[in-house]
Order: C-alpha cells, then structure tokens, then sequence
C-alpha cells in the first residue's frame, strides 16, 4: 500500500468510514479554529467552558439559526458545484458574447453592492 | 502470400469524392489569434469598469471629496442627464439593498425574540430574570426618589427676614429652642415657637394645630418654613370632625380622618409658599406605644410624600431604623445616651442630633 492509498484508507473504506473521516476533520478543525480565534489562553478555555455548559437559560443577542442555515446551503452546494464547474465552462462558451458580457456584470455589481463597506478583516491577518 | 481475392480498388486517401450538395458544414472556428483574444479582453474589463464608475459615481464621488477634500473629477460629468441616470441607478440598488437586509435583520430579531421567549429560559430562571428586573427598577426608583428628596431638600431657603415657624408637641418644645438658639445667634433669623406639649392632631378640642398653623401663617408673612413634629399624643380614637363620631385607631376611616387633617395644615402651607419640614415621630420604649408610632410613621409618610414636603425621620437619626427602640446612639465609636428615661422624650444630646439634621435641611442666604 502506497502513502496515498494509506492516507485515504478510511474514507475508501465504507460508506461509515466516509462519514467518521468527514467528521472527525470537520471538528479538528473547528476544534483548532477556536484557539486560532481565541486571542489568550483564558479566552479560548473561555470558549470551551461555554460550548460545555451554556446550554440551558442562555438568550440569543441574534439568530443564529440564519448563518448556520447558509452555512448548510453552501456546504450542499459546494459538491455539486465543484462536480459541475467544467459544464458551467462549456455553457458560458456556448451563450453568445452579448448575452454572457451583461449577465457577468449583473453578477459584479451583486458583488459590489452586497459586499461590506470598508476593507474586511482578513482572516489570515491575524498572524 | 497472396489474398484469394486481391483488392482492385485504390487507396482511400487518393479517392475522390463529391462534394455533398444537401449539407451545409457549420463554420469553421478561425484559429485561436492570441492579439485579438488580449484585445477582447482588455475591451470588455475597460466596459465593465466604466459601466461600473457609471453606476458607483455617487460612492466614487464621496470618496474622492472624503479622501481629496475636493470635488471628484466625475463631477464635470454631471451635467448630462445620461451620466446622472446612473447614478440613480446605484442609489434605487443600494437602497433595494438596504431594505432587503433590514427584512433579515428585522426577521432575525423577531426569531431571536421568539425563542428568548418561549424556549431560551426556564420557568425559574425566567422568575429569578423577573425578580432581578425588578429590584433593579426599584434600585432605580430610590435613586430617584433620592435625588429627589436631595432636590427639595435644597429648596429650604431662608433668607434675611424670613422667619422659621414651629409646631409640634413635647418633642418639638425640646428641639425647637436648639434651632431657634442657632439660627438667631448665627444669621439673626427670627423664628415662631408655638410647640405645646400634650397636643397632636387627635383632639382639635383641646388644641386645633390646623386652625393655629392658618392663623399664624396668615397673620406673620414672613414665615417661609414649616416644621413640625408631632404624634405620641395621637394614637387614640378620635371624634370625627363633622359626624363627632368616634373613630376607632388604626382603622382606614381613622387613617382618612388623621390624613386630612395633615393635609389641612400642608394646604395651609402650600397657598402660601411656605416649605413644609415634617420630623416623623422616633421609637418608643413602650411597645405599645411603639408599634402605634411605626403605624403613625406609616400613614404620616403617604400623606406627607403626596404633598412633596420633606420628611426626617427620627428613627434614622437615632440609629433605630429597626424600629426597636434604644436609648444609645453608637457614633463613631462612641455611645450617646439620647433619650430620657420615660422613654418617649430626648436627652440634651437627643435634642441636639434632631436639630442639627433640621439645621442640615435649611440654607441660608443672605
């Protein structure tokens, strides 16, 4: 068995070990995630202690249920997407030119006008 | 080795066939030229950015004049009608915009408020949330009332002229010659003592303090305050004013009856300018006669609070807010005997301590 095969040993396994694998890397990283947030130690114990034990008599301050329902469109999304991409190509090279130019730039300006306003923080500009 | 049956015709490639005349072969795509596929590019990324700056010019303008503190050059542009139109265009898009997520925001609070209602807290905890809220806002209504008090308190003004009126009973035949003494001695402040011991507000028969307070602020303008201090004398059923019938102690018709009697002298007071210093009577040895003072306190600070006059409370000043009564005073570590041995009256020092909080109450100008 070469260093591929063994890497991906798992997931090839069965459908469970598909689903083990996606879980045990989705959570690792959200897992980490909280410490590359997380600004000192405390915080980041902070945030554990919370995800623990605040799960009775906790207000919401927002609806959380709106990020996390567009965080499940796009992750149905994203393989569908990904398994479509070459045909989205061909049919964009098959709608003539005068068509395709106006609907792209339909598409920047949804882009301009929902972005926010000012220069987002990037998320790697916390190193 | 020869094939039984050797082929006699040529090779495909050398064949030659007509051309089909009943089908039509599409276009042949020319062949990918690198100038123009660059030249069509370049084309379209300059349309989008100019077709862009048309729509943006209202944010692009802002920036510039934000950034450059002068007019963008964008402006020059705006005298004709088509660079405007699209401008107009960018402001219907980001107000479509902003209405479209004030919707999210607005059903992202409804949901949040819905589940903070009916599913976040539970019953307990929701009434320990309601009791919070609620010694909160009561913390908040002291303040108030505090700040309040604070506020009328500052309003006991006497100035060169003026004269300082006391009524009251035993108690008041005590602490008024200390007020009086201090006010003469340090601002020639002349004042007016009627206090008489044995009377109240029970027994106008024997001694009527509404008349008396009415006469005496009709005939001696200069009187400015009114203080007053009264009640051991009064914890008895009393004869009605009109009816002469006789009104049981500690009933809501008494209560009625001894209010508005207070509210005759502080009416009184009221249509005449005259400020309204009512002393609250202190603990008693007696328990009797203590629990009938607590009572008295009660109704006396309802009426007295209604009428916006500034109450003290003797209690407080002689560290019995407990309503148990004691003789001693501890203050600043030392123990002052403040009442006399009756048990109702005030020692010298007793005295003093109330007329002093008076005094604290009164401000002077010239």
């Amino acid at each position: 068995m070469d260093a591929k095969a063994s890497r991906n040993a798992l997931y090839n396994h069965s459908w469970l070990g598909k689903v083990i694998g996606i879980f045990v890397t989705v959570h690792f990283v959200v897992f980490a995630f909280v410490f590359f947030r997380a600004t000192t130690w405390a915080e980041a114990m902070g945030i554990f202690e919370a995800l623990l034990y605040n799960h009775t008599n906790v207000g919401w301050a927002a609806n959380p249920l709106y990020m996390l329902s567009i965080f499940l469109i796009a992750w149905l999304l994203y393989p569908i997407y990904t398994k479509a991409t070459p045909s989205i190509v061909k049919i964009g090279a098959r709608i003539p030119k005068i068509v395709l130019i106006p609907v792209i730039f339909v598409l920047l300006m949804t882009v301009i006008i929902f972005a926010p306003s000012g220069i987002p923080g990037f998320i790697y500009a916390n190193f | 080795m020869q094939t039984s049956n050797p082929s006699t015709k040529t090779p495909v490639s050398e064949r030659q066939y007509p051309e089909p005349k009943h089908i039509k072969l599409g276009e042949i795509e020319p062949p990918y030229d690198h100038g123009s596929t660059i030249g069509y590019l370049l084309f379209v990324l300059c349309l989008f950015a100019v077709a862009s700056i048309w729509i943006m010019q209202n944010s692009v303008n802002a920036y510039f004049l934000q950034t450059y503190h002068k007019d963008s050059p964008l402006v020059a542009l705006d005298k004709y009608p088509a660079w405007k139109t699209g401008g107009q265009i960018g402001d219907a898009l980001y107000r479509a915009h902003g209405n479209f997520t004030d919707a999210i925001v607005a059903k992202n609070t409804a949901v949040a408020e819905y589940f903070n209602e009916h599913h976040a807290y539970t019953p307990e905890y929701k009434h320990i949330m309601a009791q919070k809220a609620a010694a909160e806002a009561a913390e908040r209504a002291r303040i108030a009332e505090e700040s309040r008090q604070k506020e009328l308190a500052s309003q006991y003004v006497l100035r060169t002229g003026d004269e300082i009126f006391f009524a009251g009973d035993s108690m008041m035949q005590g602490v008024a010659p200390h007020v009086q003494q201090y006010l003469q001695k340090n601002y020639n402040i002349k004042s007016v003592n009627l206090s008489k011991q044995s009377t109240g507000l029970a027994y106008p028969s024997f001694f009527d303090w509404p008349k008396t307070i009415e006469e005496t602020l009709a005939s001696n303008p200069n009187i400015k305050i009114l203080a007053v201090f009264l009640g051991p004398n009064d914890p008895w059923d009393m004869p009605d004013l009109q009816t002469k019938a006789r009104l049981k102690f500690q009933t809501p018709e008494w209560e009625s009856a001894y209010r508005a009697r207070m509210a005759t002298i502080l009416t009184a007071a009221k249509d005449r300018g005259v400020k309204v210093i009512w002393i609250t009577p202190p603990n008693m040895k007696k328990q009797q006669l203590n629990e009938q003072m607590i009572y008295l306190n009660r109704i006396m600070k309802a009426e007295l609070t209604a009428y916006g006059a500034l109450i003290i409370d003797s209690r407080e000043l002689l560290g019995t807010s407990n309503d148990v009564y004691n003789d001693y005073l501890v203050k600043d570590g030392e123990t002052i005997k403040m009442r006399s041995s009756d048990g109702i009256h005030f020692s010298v020092q007793g005295q003093k301590l109330i007329a002093e909080a008076l005094q604290q109450q009164l401000t002077i100008l010239p």
